[in-house]
């Protein structure tokens, strides 16, 4: 009797196994291609400050003589040196020695240019697109390939998850607690075990890290993480309106009271009251403001670009309690808005730690050595994992475990669920895989046997 | 099962389609700044014969502000042709602040004050015509209009 139900026990545990097995081997399958892709250009990412320190040198280094020259003087000669370009922003330079920087756009394209804020001599210009670590960052976030590209690292990012939960139960000793081959590989074994062990055993070491960084890296994500932000902005918990979603105030002083800018070719055709008004107070005011209230130094200004807009200062240096979103009145110089880090929502303060944690900024160098480690990792667990499959595979067909429905397993079923409830774009994409599997691969032979379906 | 799958499809899509937006007062649940403002009145037209009453509002969320910490105007020619004035208001009370000047010279003039109340510091600056623009003026009025968008009808 005892041994019976024993054995229907034994049968279930095995079947629940597969069941796991069976998900962990398809996500596996397709997400570990992006995952080698996320950590390779992650951790090349993770070290842009020392990258562009020194492939830029000659842009961003100066050496300060003097007196700095005002920055509306500076903006004068950018503009006598690119009549046709609209500037966008300022960033005056977070130390002595750094370059200021003009961001402007030009024949539909963004560049920056550098200029010694001390001679007023120019450093040069840098096309945004020709930036290097521009393109990993486009890499790492969107597969250079714009919003489906979002879309497919949110997914592959959310399936991870999928993959560290099946990963885990798998792992998970069923008979009794032992450590070799759990926690440290054994060597010694056959190659069938090490094989096994060599994947395993250091997934589940960086398994912590590994989803310390989908957890961190999914808020700026275009569909899940915009949408997270909204809601936890309305909350009233998030980041303030405007530091991610939202836009910023719009200035406050009526159209009808602002100076206009006569056409009229002759003195005598200016209609002066028209003429006369509220004017834009001057990128010089600006600073003295930034400085006024402590704004941090790596700030970046952004000038109003029509009538009701306004300057915005904002510095998102490497530590998250450092960040500063302010908004400013273009004609009488106040302050609309000052969010900074004390200002954010509890959970806007957990998603900015979040965020310098996951760039490894936030606590310099032994931040950046941490995040290449896990990379590192990752991919060292993405290729022992395709190679396991590689080697077990049989010659006719993918090697995919025959598995129970997945509903034969609660709670299985219900995690998935949920986490098609909380990623609605995986709840999706399992909805399209059970369409195919329903109507395509169970209605094809040949599908079925190599789908094991 | 059927049901179940399908409750969860209508309910992600659901979730997808109903996208969120933002509450257009989110702000208000989030630090706010005081909120100081300045009305400087001129008069329409000026002249550089009479001497030029000039008055600054001061309110507080619309209520006039009578005690400031510090109030002071500075007026400048465009040109630069002659030295910055600077005067301090009077205070008339009801949050009304005066000053009376004159203007020896016509052309195109900036003011600009300088207000500090409790927390918050202002700048509010307006530009105004004594007499008739200059050349120059109107050259300075119009150098933020790109070259091709200028008007050329004073070749004719």
């Amino acid at each position: 009797m005892l041994s019976s139900k024993n054995r229907q026990q034994k049968q279930k545990q095995a079947s629940n196994y597969k069941l796991f097995w069976r998900w962990h081997f398809y996500a596996g399958l397709i997400i570990s291609p992006f995952l080698l892709i996320l950590a390779i250009t992650g951790s090349i990412y993770l070290f842009k400050p020392q990258i562009e320190q020194i492939i830029y040198q000659d842009y961003y280094e100066v050496t300060p003589e003097g007196d700095r020259i005002p920055p509306s003087q500076l903006m004068e000669k950018v503009k006598n040196e690119y009549p046709n370009a609209v500037i966008t922003a300022y960033r005056p330079g977070e130390d002595a020695t750094r370059s200021s920087e003009f961001h402007i756009t030009m024949d539909d394209q963004s560049s920056t240019i550098f200029i010694d804020p001390y001679s007023g001599k120019s450093l040069g210009k840098l096309n945004n697109e020709d930036r290097i670590m521009d393109k990993i960052e486009e890499f790492h976030g969107e597969l250079m390939a714009g919003t489906l590209g979002d879309r497919i690292v949110e997914l592959a990012a959310c399936w991870a998850i999928i993959l560290i939960v099946t990963g885990l139960y798998m792992w998970f000793p069923r008979n009794k607690l032992r450590i070799s081959g759990v926690l440290v590989p054994r060597l010694t074994s056959k190659k069938r075990i090490l094989r096994r062990d060599l994947h395993v055993v250091p997934a589940f070491w960086i398994t912590a890290g590994m989803l310390f960084l989908i957890l961190t890296g999914l808020p700026w994500s275009g569909f899940w993480g915009t949408n997270f932000q909204t809601v936890t902005t309305n909350l009233g918990n998030g980041y303030p309106p405007s530091v991610w979603v939202g836009n910023a105030p719009t200035s406050q002083i009526e159209t009808k009271d602002i100076a206009e800018v006569p056409w009229a070719a002759e003195t005598l055709d200016v209609p002066k009251s028209d003429i006369q008004g509220r004017v834009p107070v001057s990128i010089d005011d600006i600073v003295a403001i930034a400085d006024r209230e402590g704004v941090h130094s790596s700030y970046t200004l952004y000038l109003p670009q029509e009538n009701t807009g306004v300057y915005t200062l904002s510095a998102f240096p490497p530590k998250a309690q450092d960040e500063i979103t302010m908004h400013i009145d273009q004609y009488s110089g106040k302050v609309l808005a000052d969010y900074r880090y004390d200002n954010y929502g509890s959970i806007g303060k957990v998603v900015a730690w979040g965020i310098t944690l996951h760039k490894g900024t936030q606590f310099g160098f032994i931040n950046q050595l941490i995040s290449l480690f896990i990379c590192i990792g990752i991919v060292f667990v993405a290729l022992s994992g395709l190679y396991l499959w590689w080697k077990r595979k049989p010659d006719d067909g993918l090697g995919a475990p025959k598995a129970p429905p997945i509903y034969s397993m609660k709670l299985f079923f219900i995690l998935i669920i949920g986490l098609g409830l909380t990623f609605p774009l995986v709840g999706l994409s399992i909805i399209f895989v059970y369409l195919i599997d329903r109507f395509v691969i169970r209605k094809i032979s040949k599908l079925r046997n190599f789908f094991h379906a | 099962m059927n049901r179940l799958l399908s409750t969860s499809i209508l309910f992600t899509l659901f979730i997808l389609l109903s996208g969120c937006t933002l509450n257009s007062n989110v702000a208000q649940l989030y630090k706010q700044e005081p909120n100081l403002d300045a009305e400087i009145t001129l008069d329409d037209s000026i002249s550089t014969k009479e001497e030029q009453t000039i008055e600054i509002l001061l309110t507080k969320d619309g209520n006039p502000v009578d005690q400031v910490d510090n109030i002071h105007v500075e007026i400048w020619k465009q040109d630069g042709s002659i030295p910055t004035i600077h005067k301090i208001p009077d205070n008339r009370g009801n949050g009304k602040y005066q000053l009376t000047t004159s203007f020896s010279s016509e052309g195109l003039y900036f003011i600009k004050a300088h207000i500090k109340h409790q927390d918050s510091e202002i700048i509010p600056k307006q530009q105004f015509i004594v007499g008739e623009l200059s050349d120059n003026d109107l050259e300075y009025l119009q150098k933020d209009i790109p070259e091709q968008e200028r008007s050329h009808d004073h070749h004719h």
